[in-house]
């Protein structure tokens, strides 16, 4: 975040005339555009002296260059905001316009290009940019920092939130911070008159099938190996009373038994599980996982549950059972 | 006043009347209240959940005269004409079928002006998953920057078809299915409100077949009252979904499981007599062998059943009787027979044989047949006992090979006693272990040494991963007919893929000595000397190997044991 300094720390007459933000997430492109609106266009000026654009729009450039160059009415500044997902991304047979029109460009006007996507650097029109202005990628927070923009946003609106809910929201939507945001947002007016937020609301609110994908699958599997039919039918039941489909529960306990046999036999040759993970370029949070559990079963025993569950598949797409009737059988058959 | 069905006169006023789904609920009276409205909502979940009902609430909490609050008045105009669907600033879309890219343009021009007689405009998108791809970047447009006071909501069952960019920009709240309790206490609710007398248990019936979706149960009931003219019992409840009576279905359950075929067919006659479907029979009886399959695993107390406290009873002990693999066999026929019957004419010949099929698995009940199996069982058992006995077979995959290998092992053992001992112990098949144990087994620990490298030869034609397995090992001890073969300690790997290769190397050794014998794999007790210096004396343990061959010779420093023996 600390580029943005350079456009939030700095009063209104040392503003450059152009920026350039781009990036992949569309959230904090919003968030930037809200920012600069907030700290410089103030209510008096917006009517007559800021202006937004879209490239959807007709004739795109040619109204930005009239813009550009129209003088501020009644105040020191005009303000431009451009949003662009076709110009500054790849060669472009209009790119000479803009160049143009960057090389004349007039002190009295500020101009923020917000460009979604990735910005390439060898481009003419970049580097014209980088000769008055600045050009500033938006990465979102990752780790650590990712954590704490997820408290700090809870904490913005006034609540406290314990660590596991953090995690669990990392694990749910990675950085995604505009889903995280709608989430966080979602949580908190559920919880309104509560400080803290603890995993229970979180659980209890989020948006499902991720949680259900992600999280109880692995319970169910969880069960499954350890033996535990009972248990896998309830949960199963669960899911499907939540509202998760039959069918993607049963791919997904596909695609996990497949892990778990893969790690075991990779831990047969004397892999770690970091190795493990590289070799089947999965993330090591999963293989971590199974590695510690795959001691409860010999890979025969792994193959063969496998195998019920590619069967109970053909079952249901040649319609000898629906869908949950299968997938019970396939839990409680030998 | 004209007719209006039950789930339309009892669709949900406000907040209060919306069945199940405590936690959006709170979430949007919370968002009413503290005003964080967000722009765009979507609802996922199975029909019949509440979702397009909790939009029209949520549009009428938002354009209510007296809102944005978390309990529309109902009365004021603006909540009546969107009760009657005829605000102008609640927009209901059907989006299958209007999906199209046009129909969004459309909208999107709209969207732009001021809500007219609200405060808010309200746009419900209702089966918002079947727009097309284009409809869908259209819409993106607008759901990204969307003009003050504009909501919208977008209602889906398969929020999966639904494309992420639009997730991201949304609000989403899932609804899940309703329980039995909710459903049955809102259809005990409509029931007394409409002044019609029940039976608890009907209710119940009615609500378990509308597997979990209200709008179902509702007009299930409305169905219900006129077919039993407003007086529902569970009889014609049961008559009027061609349902049959759990304890009919209990009956015949039991008599399949005492393999009581006549009484069955019996019964099957006075169902059909009586003028139920055999389908609707079967399926009927695929849910009970289910149920009962699952509160065998799973147990009475499971939060997955929703039925009476007595009916888990009484299913339990039926399910007691029989066991889990019966019960599977069970609904495999069953589910067989729903199959066939979509083919059939002659519905009650498809029962028919299935009921003799549960019956009995073999079909054949004479007793000829009896004793075959009888006989058949009997061998089974001989087997495991003598494979506990020699604790050999670990995998369950190498079982058949090695049962087939134990055969051929047997004859060639018979014939050899034959010719050295005129039959003597030939015929007791546990006598087996004792004819090996004797003196015809007479190959030494040198012998086996001597042979070795030809049968890592004989190894190595059939299997050269079998023989990289084996190189490592070494014959150390003969006992009785069990060769024993050391691995070093850190050769664990070996080992485990000799040991799963064991009926390969043992037809190596027979056939290469000339007498079949048991294997052992045996990990060496550890080696000092070699964890101090690992690297020198494992360039010391080639010379040595090629000394070993070269003068056929033994290898005795590395194992203490054998000095001791």
């Amino acid at each position: 975040m600390n580029n943005l300094e350079k456009i939030f720390n700095v009063t209104e007459d040392k503003l450059k005339p152009v920026y350039l933000i781009y990036g992949e997430d569309s959230y904090l492109l919003h968030d930037c555009k809200k920012k600069f609106i907030e700290r410089y266009i103030s209510d008096e000026i917006r009517d007559f002296n800021y202006t937004f654009l879209d490239d959807e729009v007709e004739d795109f450039l040619a109204t930005l260059k009239n813009q550009v160059n129209t003088p501020p009415f009644m105040a020191d500044k005009r303000y431009i905001i451009a949003r662009t997902s076709r110009y500054f991304t790849e060669k472009n047979e209009r790119n000479s316009l803009l160049v143009k029109l960057l090389q004349n460009f007039p002190e009295t006007t500020v101009l923020l290009i917000i460009v979604e996507g990735k910005v390439d650097q060898r481009l003419k029109v970049v580097e014209e940019v980088k000769k008055i202005g600045e050009v500033i990628n938006l990465k979102p927070p990752k780790y650590k920092e990712l954590d704490k923009w997820i408290v700090n946003q809870f904490k913005i609106r006034g609540k406290i939130v314990d660590a596991g809910s953090v995690k669990l929201l990392e694990q749910m939507f990675n950085n995604e911070l505009e889903l995280l945001n709608s989430e966080i947002e979602k949580i908190i007016t559920y919880k309104y008159d509560e400080k803290r937020i603890t995993l229970r609301d979180v659980k209890e609110i989020i948006s499902k099938d991720k949680l259900i994908e992600d999280n109880i699958i692995f319970s169910l599997t969880d069960a499954l190996i350890s033996k535990q039919k009972g248990r896998a039918v309830n949960i199963l039941n669960e899911m499907i009373q939540q509202g998760a489909l039959p069918l993607r529960i049963l791919g997904t306990i596909i695609w996990q038994l497949r892990l778990f046999l893969s790690v075991k036999v990779l831990k047969r040759e004397g892999k770690d599980p970091v190795a493990i993970a590289k070799t089947l370029k999965s993330h090591q949070y999963p293989v971590k996982k199974c590695y510690h559990l795959s001691n409860n079963f010999t890979e025969e025993e792994m193959e063969l549950m496998l195998e019920r569950f590619l069967q109970a598949n053909l079952h249901i797409v040649t319609g000898k059972y629906d869908a949950r009737m299968a997938l019970e059988l396939a839990i409680l058959e030998d | 006043m004209t007719f209006l069905s039950l789930y339309r006169k009892y669709r949900p006023r406000n907040f209060e009347d919306l069945v199940g789904q405590e936690h959006v609920v709170r979430t949007l009276k919370n968002a009413l209240r503290n005003k964080r409205i967000a722009h765009a909502y979507l609802f996922a979940g199975p029909r019949g959940t509440g979702k397009t009902s909790t939009a029209k609430v949520f549009a009428r909490a938002l354009n209510c005269v007296h809102g944005p609050t978390a309990e529309p008045c109902g009365e004021c105009d603006t909540c009546k004409k969107i009760q009657s669907g005829q605000s102008i600033d609640v927009i209901e879309i059907d989006a299958a079928s209007n999906r199209g890219i046009d129909e969004i343009r459309v909208l999107r021009e709209k969207v732009k002006f001021y809500p007219s007689e609200g405060s808010y405009k309200v746009y419900i998108i209702d089966e918002v998953h079947m727009l097309t791809k284009g409809a869908f970047n259209a819409l993106l447009k607008t759901l990204e920057e969307p003009p003050e006071n504009v909501v919208f909501i977008l209602a889906t069952t398969e929020p999966h078809k639904v494309i992420d960019t639009i997730l991201s920009r949304c609000q989403r709240f899932d609804f899940s299915l309703l329980s039995l309790n909710d459903i049955r206490a809102r259809l005990e609710y409509i029931c007394q409100e409409e002044g019609i007398t029940y039976e608890g248990e009907a209710l119940q019936i009615i609500a378990r077949s509308s597997k979990g979706g209200l709008r179902d149960a509702i007009s299930l009931l409305d169905q219900a009252i006129s077919y039993t003219n407003a007086n529902l019992t569970v009889a014609d409840i049961q008559q009027m979904l061609g349902k049959v009576d759990e304890e009919v279905l209990n009956q015949f359950f039991n008599h399949i499981i005492n393999r009581n075929s006549a009484e069955a067919l019996e019964l099957v006659n006075q169902l059909i007599n009586r003028g139920y479907g055999v389908s609707i029979f079967v399926s009927d009886l695929i849910e009970h062998a289910r149920q009962l399959l699952l509160i065998k695993e799973c147990g009475i107390s499971s939060p997955i059943f929703d039925f009476t406290e007595e009916t888990l009873h009484r299913l339990e002990q039926v399910s007691q009787s029989v066991d889990s693999s019966r019960l599977i066999r069970i609904i495999e026929i069953l589910t067989g027979m729903e199959r066939d019957l979509s083919y059939t004419d002659q519905p009650r010949l498809v029962i028919e044989i299935g009921v003799v099929k549960m019956v009995s698995p073999e079909v054949d009940s004479t007793l000829e047949g009896l004793r075959t199996r009888v006989a058949e069982l009997e061998n089974r058992l001989k087997g495991m006992e003598g494979r506990k006995e020699d604790k050999v077979n670990r995998a369950s995959k190498s079982e058949i090979n090695d049962e087939l290998d134990k055969k051929t092992d047997r004859k060639i053992r018979t014939e050899q006693v034959e010719k050295d001992k005129r039959g003597t112990k030939i015929s007791e098949p546990v006598s087996e272990l004792a004819a090996t144990k004797d003196d015809t087994f007479t190959i030494t620990l040198d012998q086996v040494r001597k042979a070795w490298p030809a049968i890592l030869k004989e190894v190595k034609e059939n299997n050269i991963s079998v023989q990289a397995y084996l190189l490592e090992g070494q014959p150390l001890k003969v006992d009785d007919d069990t060769i024993y073969i050391h691995f070093p300690e850190d050769k664990g790997f070996h080992k485990k893929g000799a040991e799963r290769e064991e009926t390969l190397i043992k037809k190596a050794i027979s056939r290469v000595l000339g007498q079949p014998c048991r294997l052992k794999f045996e990990i060496a007790g550890p080696k000092k000397e070699v964890v101090k210096k690992k690297e020198e004396i494992k360039a010391e343990d080639n010379l040595v190997d090629r000394v070993v061959k070269l003068f056929d010779g033994e290898l005795i420093k590395v194992n203490y044991n054998v000095l001791k023996d």
